[in-house]
């Protein structure tokens, strides 16, 4: 759009509004102005009502804590309605614009067209190309937004760079979404299933100290984290089985038909637990080395019990001998005995026979001499002498001989033979009966050695070699009973494992595996909670959706803040960069830079000096820069923003813009007014007589119209300059 | 029947592990990650191990480009759980992620316990056997299993230790989850690149009564495809 398309200021007229009690008419004329005169004397209602007339109202911040119609109030005269009429004006044609207050009504009116209200605004942005944030941004600069930058918060001068950019609104914008109350939303939708979700979670906080407990019994048990599942134990059920078999088999003993659990429950964990003992029981007892170890430790016993007999048995046999033998000693020499008993006994009957016939040799003769002593005179009857006197003395003689001795001596000799034969007699009697005893004793010894030659499974064994063979028998089975113990030992070391397995399998692992069948269902049961709950779940999810999309938004604001910000500073900084040379003439530094740092939830700037643009040198503007360059640096970048900004309005309205300046700032600042009134509308609204007198120096004067307010009696006094009729 | 959209065919992952409430991620980390070409996505995927909390363990896994993710310095898992509900294109790769993550651990435990050299190790190994899936447990791993077994990593490997676990373990998470081409940058960024997705793995939803599934179920079992079977069973706990 070339400069003679845009409008320009031509008029303003104010009723009742702020410092304009009655009636206050200004003509530009299209021309720069200077709105010169003290504080507080109605300069900036002029602004303030030509933003007003447009746009209807004010940014944010400009009525802090006020409400609107106070606000616009005549500060000193009785409250009334408001209204302004602008007119702007280019190549002779002229754009009217007026509102109302009391009427409510907003009219433009531009050649013989007149529109009111919606139909006005979109006139008014047709024809001017602008809105109100831009017409603050580009056209407005008001003293406030220089101000901003001297405060001494960063939040404070952030924002007063977002005001000065005109990207504020993005970030109250987004300081006004909030994703909090979405979420909170979210979280008390949940509220209907928390109870139930608090129960819940406080039984699976039990749960889950009963199972950590189960699991710490089941690893002291040997078990490791694979085991703890149906499927581990089912396993190692599997294997229990087998091992059973196994043993069964190897001991050959009957296996049973033996299953495992099917399922997780106790029942079936018991039963099974039952018949493995039962089965371990039966292998216990029926197992082959079991089962010979027993035959074995009988033999064993056997055999030392019959080789106790033995020796026994050899003992009173060889004590029979020598009782055989001390008889047999007893006995004469000579021949046998049974012949000295026959001898005897012949002597005897041979004694005896002679004693007979001593006996009636004595009887012969003692009738003889009877007889003799009858017929003593009678002759001889043997030799018929009748002298038979010494027949007498024969007989005498004869009968003395064997009464005194012959006789005596055969009796006692036959008495001394039958003593002897007697003695004999008994002393044979009783080597017959040691005899018959060592008979006795032998054969019970002989019927000994059968049985221990069936015992040790020989046909026959000599005597000799009964009682080696019986060690060695013994040796050896003892030696296959330590080899059957062992066996049998390791069976039961072998049963007591199963046992203790099985025990474990259902006093460990099956605890563990039934508290995670109750977790298991207890997990279940926490999302059944959930789907009874599952509207207010879809209601708690659809307002984190929008939370979501509320986030999203609120970050995308924040990137087209930056982008907005980044990109206008960027337009501006060439002009800016040269106004901040002119208008700050630092001796150091030279240039300065604002740029933007996004954050997570806001865009901060960096508003930074430094030497001839060497970030090196860069320092933080505020702790440099005095406030009167603060403002000069801010007038410039306002007027870079001003001058890289489209729109159909050919004029600037700058506020006070010597406030803290030094001479020479006002001067540069004069000269930089004076330049840009030669090419563009400029008014100027001060209370600075110095600067006013700088613009006059430099010529501004004569380029535009100068209203010099005098005074302020509820309505400004303007000795000079022109007054619209 | 309604095939779902594929996952990403080229993945670029930044793994992240903490046992405090948030995370960080600088901008180094996340900008390998972007690209312009739509086949690789870059992925932020973030575990947790922080006070019992609900996304405790799981695998929260979002566009590393999205602005929701670049803009915040500081992440947390309500946040970046609020991030997904807005990322609905990654919702097959994540359902995947979740169904296989638990079992995965519980199957690695042991190894991962041995250190990330033991681990890496027999992830590549496995991968590149196509025998990744071989260790995972045919029984139901319970979210108490998953907690211990998190546990047990952390307190054997410690908070630093269990971040380059946990780097590997979810490399080849991906690789599980179909990848046949898994790269893991011990030191670089990206931290994992995974690539080349089969399409046997592209998921394929049935709408099955609970009735047809059970029977389903012990067809697989019947023709001995037990990992089939146990699959299906964790789908829907009403199957068991």
């Amino acid at each position: 759009m070339k400069p003679d398309e845009k409008w320009r200021l031509e008029a303003i007229s104010i009723r009742s509004f702020r410092g304009v009690a009655g009636e206050q008419s200004l003509d530009f004329g299209g021309r720069s102005a200077l709105l010169y005169g003290n504080n507080g004397v109605g300069k900036s209602t002029i602004a303030l009502a030509l933003q007003w007339t447009l746009f209807g109202k004010f940014p944010s911040g400009v009525l802090p804590n006020i409400g609107f119609k106070d606000f616009l109030a005549p500060v000193g005269g009785t409250k009334g309605a408001s209204s302004g009429e602008v007119s702007f004006g280019r190549a002779g044609q002229t754009f009217s614009i007026r509102r109302d207050e009391a009427a409510g009504t907003f009219t433009v009116k531009i050649g013989s067209k007149a529109l009111e209200d919606e139909e006005a605004e979109k006139q008014r942005e047709t024809v001017l190309g602008i809105d109100m944030e831009t017409f603050v941004r580009t056209v407005l600069l008001h003293q406030s937004r220089v101000r901003g930058l001297m405060l001494d918060e960063v939040k404070d001068r952030n924002h007063a760079i977002d005001m000065l950019l005109g990207v504020e609104a993005a970030q109250d914008l987004h300081n006004v979404l909030k994703v909090k109350p979405f979420l909170d939303a979210a979280i008390e939708w949940r509220g209907s299933a928390k109870s139930a979700q608090e129960n819940h979670r406080a039984q699976g906080d039990l749960l889950k100290r009963q199972y950590e407990h189960a699991v710490s019994q089941a690893r002291d048990s040997g078990f490791q984290n694979k085991d703890l599942n149906w499927t581990a134990l089912s396993a190692h059920y599997e294997k229990l089985v087998e091992a059973v078999h196994s043993l069964a088999n190897r001991h050959e003993v009957p296996a049973a038909k033996l299953s495992a659990p099917v399922s997780p429950t106790e029942a079936h964990a018991q039963r099974f637990t039952v018949k493995v003992s039962r089965e371990l029981n039966q292998i216990r007892s029926k197992a082959q080395s079991q089962v010979r170890l027993v035959q074995e430790k009988s033999r064993v016993q056997r055999m030392q019990g019959l080789l106790g007999e033995w020796d026994q048995k050899v003992n009173d046999r060889d004590e029979a001998q020598k009782l055989v033998s001390g008889a047999e000693a007893g006995l004469p020499s000579s021949g046998s005995p049974e012949k000295l008993l026959e001898d005897a006994t012949t002597k005897i009957k041979k004694q005896e026979e002679l004693l007979a016939n001593l006996g009636l040799t004595y009887k012969l003769l003692t009738d003889a001499r009877a007889a003799l002593a009858v017929q003593r005179d009678a002759k001889c009857p043997v030799c018929g002498s009748v002298d038979v006197s010494h027949l007498d003395r024969d007989l005498e003689s004869r009968i003395g001989s064997l009464s005194s001795g012959e006789l005596v001596e055969g009796q006692k000799l036959l008495g001394t033979l039958k003593q002897y034969g007697n003695e004999l007699k008994i002393k044979l009697d009783q080597l017959a009966q040691l005899k018959q005893g060592r008979v006795l004793v032998q054969n019970q010894l002989t019927r000994l050695s059968e049985q221990i030659a069936k015992l040790l499974e020989v046909h026959v064994i000599s005597e000799s070699k009964v009682r080696q063979r019986l060690l060695e028998g013994t040796k050896n089975s003892t030696a296959v009973c330590e080899g059957l113990e062992k066996s049998v030992e390791s069976l039961a070391s072998e049963i007591e494992e199963i046992a203790t397995k099985a025990t474990n399998l259902e006093g460990s692992l099956l605890t563990v595996i039934l508290k995670r069948e109750e977790i298991s269902r207890h997990e279940k049961d926490g999302e059944k909670i959930l789907h009874e709950h599952a509207g207010s779940e879809k209601k708690a999810e659809s307002m984190e959706g929008l939370g979501s999309r509320i986030e999203r938004i609120r970050i995308a604001l924040l990137e087209a803040k930056d982008h907005l910000a980044s990109d206008r500073l960027k337009r501006a900084r060439p002009r800016s960069l040269e106004l901040y040379e002119r208008l700050v003439r630092h001796p150091k530094f030279s240039s300065f830079d604002i740029t933007t740092k996004p954050r997570a939830k806001k865009v901060d700037y960096t508003f930074e000096v430094s030497v001839e643009g060497n970030p090196s040198t860069a320092r933080e503007a505020k702790l440099v820069l005095s406030d009167g360059q603060i403002t000069a640096t801010a007038v410039g970048i306002f007027v870079g923003l001003a001058e890289s900004a489209a729109h159909g309005l050919d004029m600037l309205f700058i506020d006070d813009p010597t406030q803290n300046l030094d001479q020479g700032a006002k001067e540069a600042m004069a000269k930089l007014m004076v330049e840009i009134a030669g090419r563009k509308q400029i008014v100027i609204s001060t209370h600075d007589e110095e600067f006013v007198s700088y613009l006059r120096e430099y010529g501004f004067d004569k380029k535009a119209s100068v209203f010099h307010i005098e005074s302020w009696n509820g309505n400004p006094k303007i000795v000079s300059g022109s007054k619209s009729p | 029947m309604a095939i779902q959209q594929p996952f990403p065919r080229t993945i670029r992952a930044e793994v992240k592990f903490t046992t405090s409430s948030s995370i960080s991620v600088p901008d180094r980390e996340l900008a390998p990650l972007t690209s312009s070409d739509p086949n690789i996505t870059g992925l932020l995927a973030a575990l947790f191990w922080s006070n019992g909390k609900n996304m405790d363990g799981r695998w929260l896994v979002v566009d590393a480009s999205d602005p929701l993710v670049l803009r915040r310095s500081s992440l947390t898992p309500d946040y970046l759980r609020l991030t997904t509900v807005s990322q609905p294109g990654l919702a097959p790769l994540r359902r995947r992620i979740d169904d296989l993550w638990p079992a995965f651990l519980f199957a690695y435990l042991d190894t991962a316990k041995k250190g990330h050299l033991a681990l890496s190790k027999e992830l590549q190994n496995r991968h590149a056997d196509g025998q990744l899936q071989e260790p995972l447990p045919t029984h139901e791993v319970l979210a108490i299993d998953h907690q211990a077994a998190m546990s047990e990593v952390v307190s054997h490997c410690g908070n630093s230790g269990s971040g380059r676990i946990f780097q590997r373990l979810f490399a080849y998470l991906l690789g599980l989850a179909g990848y046949r081409t898994v790269t893991v940058n011990t030191i670089g960024v990206p931290d994992v690149v995974a690539s080349d997705p089969t399409q046997e793995n592209e998921h394929v939803e049935f709408q099955l009564t609970v009735d047809q599934s059970r029977r389903l179920v012990r067809h697989c079992r019947a023709a001995g495809d037990t990992e089939l079977a146990s699959r299906l069973l964790s789908q829907d706990r009403r199957l068991a």
